[in-house]
């Protein structure tokens, strides 16, 4: 009974694991790529439009 | 002056503030006024200065001192000043979860008070995470920690996951 | 602008950063205690380090302005602030993410996390600061003086995990990171280097046209001269 508490007790503190968290890492990588694509976006829309660009 | 000897002139100056501000930082004892944490052996021998103001704890969670409590989600540990068993300590009481990296000999930062019975109320538990990132040993599998947890639980015979 | 810079860099940073990015999602195994949540490291670290970067851009370009005015470099501080500022603050957004699972808190004024918070202020403000000086001159030397002074933050920021006792773990090395994650890092890592001089060079073109048609249109600008001013004035009425 010791051993199953304990195991029990384990299960929730004191393992160190890290379990799951998914969300975390999905969170980081969209909220970067989101913000690239709004930056690209905000790049395009500022792009310079004098003759420079048209020689091209 | 030209606009050209009035620039590099701006160029000296600025870079000879940044640099005396950056060694005034790095060689200055900056450092010794604004600690983040203190150690155990530092609160112990502060004495009377470390009681009921609210202060940051770190250190290592001693070996064997974990207790907890689920029903009332109570925490006992000690935080010591390293991992060998005779170095000092300090009791502390959370009242919190703490956080899944939390186990025994990992680096905890715990923000509270300490009271004069000798013990630290938690009010935040932060864990310390070290610079090593390692794959799982041969055999272990950390996507299925949990699955053997239960099934150690059913059959009660073999050693926790957590264990070496 | 030729056809390298124009598709090839391009492709080339997607590439890399797909394969860096599925190298660390998916071909490299979790971390032993961390678990799966380590893999922000792929995403966080080369953030951080390209901020780091793009910022000691802006320091050298704000130099070589003062010692030889040019706008080319006055245009290539103010891109690498902005690209900077960009990737620093999506650093600092996945650094906070990922404290919440492994430390217990998303944001805790220890050393680093305050010297990084710091370093955004700072560049936030040179960023601002430009945008309030209409003379082209002055918004250059002033802003450059700036930028030198806030690049002091940079090595605070990097030395601030070994100088004071912080939350933040210290630098990892290729000793204490196992080689199947060290590869994800480099690749995703060089991925990173690429968009950030994907950003660096569109936004560089940018601020030097707009640099450009200030200083083709000198009448445009609020002039000091009084006599100017007057006649200005009066070609309005």
């Amino acid at each position: 009974m010791d051993t199953l508490t304990s195991l029990m007790v384990l299960a929730q503190v004191g393992s160190g694991r890290l379990q799951g968290g998914w969300g975390y890492v999905g969170a980081c990588y969209g909220i970067s790529v989101a913000a690239f694509v709004l930056y690209s976006v905000s790049l395009w829309a500022r792009r310079p439009r004098a003759a420079s660009d048209s020689k091209e | 002056m030209t606009p050209v000897n009035r620039n590099r002139l701006v160029a000296l100056g600025a870079l000879l503030v940044a640099g005396a501000g950056l060694a005034f930082i790095a060689f200055g004892n900056i450092g010794d006024n604004l600690v983040y944490y203190w150690s155990p052996s530092e609160l112990l021998s502060n004495g009377d200065k470390a009681y009921s103001a609210t202060i940051r704890l770190g250190g290592v969670v001693q070996p064997g001192s974990i207790q907890w409590n689920e029903a009332h989600t109570t925490l006992e540990f000690r935080v010591a000043d390293d991992a060998k068993p005779e170095s000092k300590s300090v009791h502390v009481r959370s009242l919190e979860t703490p956080p899944q990296m939390f186990r025994e000999k990992i680096g905890v930062v715990v923000e509270g008070t300490y009271d004069q019975a000798g013990i630290f109320t938690s009010n935040r538990l932060m864990v310390n995470h070290s610079n090593e990132y390692r794959a799982p040993k041969e055999g272990e599998s950390p996507r299925k920690w949990q699955d053997t947890l239960a099934e150690g639980a059913t059959t009660a015979t073999v050693t926790p996951p957590g264990a070496p | 602008m030729n056809k390298f810079v124009k598709w090839g860099l391009p492709a080339l940073t997607l590439g890399l950063l797909g394969w860096g990015w599925w190298l660390g999602l998916v071909w490299a195994p979790p971390d032993r205690e961390m678990g799966d949540v380590q893999r922000i490291m792929y995403v966080h670290v080369p953030l951080q380090w390209m901020a780091m970067m793009a910022m000691f851009i802006n320091f050298v370009a704000a130099v070589t302005y003062l010692l030889r005015q040019s706008w080319k470099t006055d245009a290539l501080a103010e891109a690498a602030a902005e690209v900077g500022l960009l990737f620093g603050t999506l650093g600092m957004i996945t650094g906070s993410i990922w404290g919440r699972p492994t430390w217990g808190v998303y944001w805790s004024w220890d050393p680093r996390l305050t010297s990084e918070a710091i370093l955004l202020v700072a560049y936030t403000g040179y960023l601002v600061l430009r945008r309030f000086v209409e003379d082209p001159d002055k918004r250059a030397v002033w802003s450059a003086v700036v930028a030198i002074i806030g690049a002091v933050n940079l090595p605070i920021v990097w030395f601030s995990v070994r100088w004071w006792r912080s939350l933040h773990q210290t630098q990892s090395s290729p000793k204490t990171v196992d080689p199947q994650m060290v590869l994800p890092l480099r690749v995703a890592a060089f991925g990173m280097l690429g968009l950030m001089i994907v950003f660096l060079i569109h936004r560089y073109r940018i601020a030097l046209s707009e640099r450009n048609a200030e200083v083709a249109l000198p009448e445009a600008l609020p002039s000091d001269d009084p006599a100017q001013r007057a006649s200005q004035s009066s070609k309005v009425a």
